[in-house]
């Protein structure tokens, strides 16, 4: 087992969460009715909610914890290459396709048949734990853009670039 | 066995993109017309298609784990 290492640091501010009453009791008990779950927010309205989904798609919490490893998805990262690969699509349907209305007619109908119908919001909680792994992974974007890419492929070897 | 699933799969794939983009196509009543590029120009989107594999493939090797 590799060596543990602690950090003695501030307590951290989390966005979006009161950290307050938690400090005061300490942990969570899930067999303890009175005690609230670290991630439940009830003061918070709807439009708080949505807000929080626009500026952030993650949140990942560790607290009092050693040994945690986390491998996650960059979502922003991900979002620029759906981007990107919706702006090639456009372009090869763009320079093989004589007529500009209808090559953008096509792409419109094209994309919209491929959209993505939304992003996740991922929260994770870790507290008092050693050797803890998390993968995430926001799975409908990315397979959104496999198909894209699987659709720029089949454009291009049409054309006879690939 | 896990590999003929996923070529399975990765033909299914095929299969249908080029179906829906034919029946696309038809739709619109137009036809792709291979175009007129330079070598250059060529290349240049050859390896855009490549960097774009590179990057598609970075994000989805967290869910193939």
């Amino acid at each position: 087992m590799k060596e543990s290492r602690v950090w003695a640091g501030e307590a951290p501010e989390v966005q979006g969460m009161d950290l307050t009453e938690r400090r005061c009791n300490r942990s969570w008990n899930a067999l303890d009715a009175s005690s609230s779950h670290p991630l439940s927010n009830e003061a918070q309205d709807l439009t708080g909610t949505i807000e929080t989904i626009q500026q952030s798609f993650e949140q990942i919490i560790v607290i009092d914890s050693a040994d945690v490893e986390i491998v996650t998805t960059d979502t922003q990262a991900a979002l620029s290459v759906q981007v990107a690969l919706q702006a090639a699509i456009a372009l090869v349907i763009s320079i093989s396709i004589a007529d500009s209305d209808r090559a953008e007619r096509i792409t419109q109908d094209l994309l919209g048949r491929l959209r993505s119908s939304q992003v996740n919001r991922q929260q994770t909680y870790v507290e008092n734990s050693r050797g803890v792994r998390i993968t995430t992974t926001d799975t409908d974007l990315v397979v959104n853009i496999q198909l894209l890419l699987q659709v720029l492929v089949a454009l291009l070897v049409r054309i006879g670039i690939l | 066995m896990a590999g003929n699933f996923k070529k399975q799969q990765d033909s299914l794939a095929r299969t249908s993109m080029d179906l829906l983009i034919n029946e696309l196509f038809k739709k619109h009543g137009v036809k792709m017309s291979k175009p007129k590029l330079s070598a250059r120009e060529k290349r240049e989107l050859q390896n855009l298609v490549k960097d774009l594999k590179k990057n598609v493939e970075n994000l989805t090797k967290n869910i193939e784990k």
